[in-house]
């Protein structure tokens, strides 16, 4: 059966590595977020830091760490996320996640594969997918560039520390509330061959980009 | 312990600041105390954040009814303690008796306190990394002695008791002003200014004409820091509603199979 690459190894790598970011940012920043419900995530930071560090407590020893490793992961993001941003951009024209068919007809496709659990007459992506990506760009910038006011905090004034706060946590919630939607759609059955072409083989079954992206299928026929 | 409150009333106050010098000595007796220096090293040092009521000095008003505005800032020991919410290492204490308290030693020098205050009062010494403010003389408090600033004030514009006895006599003082001086005036902070804040620990009485131009502001509002909460509570909403979806999704999927 012939394979229908879906997506470069530059974007799976890169996928697979926001993930991780992704997982220090939540545990390093939820003690940050939300002070008085995850602290006791700090003890896990706090205990190897001990043995340079005998003095502090998992409080003020714990919070450091943390700090280090959310900027230091931050610091990450960035320099990885240059080098994939300026090749999207050189290849915005194949991206499949602009509007299409409008969006009353998206959701009715939308409904039909996950609620009548049907093939739907999907793009590459569908409108949720599409949602989803917009508010990753957006989001990440964001946090980028919010994150760097606060992490350099002294140059600039308190009053923009506290705007920057703001909008650090609204992209915190946003990313908070579509997350566990990515993730969810993203291991259910419906979608085992999108898992597929992310985390394993890059591919979609010629096959299955017929049936179940068949507005996909259409602009590649044209493309040929 | 019931609840404590200071009261500083800007009519009787002579702009002294005996307040402000004291607050310095004690703070430098707090680190001899504690093994931190002798004498006259811990004077001899420069530690300007260790005077937790200071003066403020600049002009309100345009040129020609402008006049010179002293502000005394100090903390106002908040009911709520934006501060203490916000501090990841829970180095700010709430006490209940309503103080609130900074403990140096467990401050990290985040300056999410400084965010998180309408009242621009914690200080931030970078030489140290450490985020200094007025902590009531919590020490003094619990051995039964008031604040050392209540001590040096010679216009008795300091007072230190219970909120009751301090709220009582704010307004006793606000009355008597008024009646003797025929403008109104505000007891400031008994009520709750704002609600990020909740009412305050440290009550001002003053003229009401007057109160913004010695920047108690009326709802001490400020934008940022009620929008945080606000996006905070917000959140936690959508997000458990989007959980909600998820497991409302997987339920409805379970034994369910692609139709091709």
């Amino acid at each position: 059966m012939q394979e229908i690459q879906t997506f470069n190894r530059f974007q799976r790598t890169f996928h697979m590595h926001y993930l991780h970011f992704m997982f220090v940012f939540f545990l390093t920043g939820l003690p940050q977020v939300a002070p008085h419900a995850f602290r006791w995530l700090l003890y896990f930071f706090w205990i190897p830091f001990t043995w340079f560090s005998p003095e502090t407590t998992y409080l003020s020893g714990g919070m450091k760490v943390a700090m280090v490793f959310h900027r230091l992961a931050g610091l990450g993001l960035i320099v990885y996320a240059i080098p994939f941003a300026l090749r999207e951009i050189k290849n915005m024209a194949s991206w499949q996640i602009w509007p299409e068919g409008g969006m009353a007809e998206g959701i009715r496709e939308l409904l039909k594969h996950y609620i009548g659990f049907k093939p739907a007459n999907f793009g590459k992506y569908n409108i949720g997918q599409k949602f989803l990506a917009w508010t990753t760009i957006v989001t990440t910038a964001i946090m980028i560039v919010t994150g760097c006011i606060l992490m350099f905090k002294d140059a600039f004034e308190p009053n923009t520390w506290r705007w920057a706060r703001f909008f650090h946590d609204v992209g915190f919630f946003i990313f908070l509330v579509i997350l566990p939607i990515h993730i969810y759609m993203a291991l259910h059955p419906l979608n085992r061959k999108g898992y597929r072409a992310m985390f394993e083989t890059g591919t979609f079954p010629e096959e299955y980009v017929k049936t179940h992206h068949p507005k996909w299928w259409g602009k590649l026929q044209r493309k040929l | 312990m019931t609840r404590v409150s200071m009261l500083y009333d800007m009519q009787a106050c002579v702009r002294c600041f005996a307040c402000s010098v004291q607050c310095g000595i004690e703070n430098r007796a707090r680190l001899a105390r504690d093994g931190r220096g002798n004498t006259e090293k811990v004077l001899a040092d420069r530690r300007p954040e260790l005077r937790y009521i200071f003066p403020i000095l600049r002009v309100g008003g345009t040129f020609p009814t402008a006049m010179p505005v002293t502000e005394l800032r100090h903390c106002m020991h908040c009911e709520n303690a934006p501060c203490a919410r916000r501090c990841p290492a829970a180095a700010i204490e709430v006490k209940p008796y309503g103080v609130v308290v900074l403990h140096e030693e467990k401050c990290i020098g985040c300056r999410a306190c400084l965010e998180a205050c309408p009242f621009d009062v914690p200080n931030f010494n970078a030489k140290f990394g450490k985020t200094y403010k007025c902590f009531m003389c919590y020490d003094r408090i619990e051995a039964g002695l008031s604040p050392a600033c209540v001590e040096a004030c010679l216009a008795k514009a300091l007072y230190f008791g219970t909120r009751e006895e301090v709220l009582e006599e704010a307004y006793r003082r606000a009355e008597n002003y008024e009646k003797h001086l025929g403008e109104k005036f505000q007891v400031y902070g008994a009520e709750k200014v704002s609600d990020a804040t909740g009412y305050l620990h440290w009550v001002t009485v003053g003229p009401a004409a007057y109160l913004e131009d010695y920047a108690l502001r009326p709802g001490a509002e400020r934008g940022q820091i009620e929008a945080l909460d606000a996006v905070r509570t917000i959140g936690w909403v959508l997000f458990g509603a989007s959980a909600a979806g998820i497991i409302g999704h997987f339920l409805y999927s379970l034994g369910k199979e692609e139709q091709e």
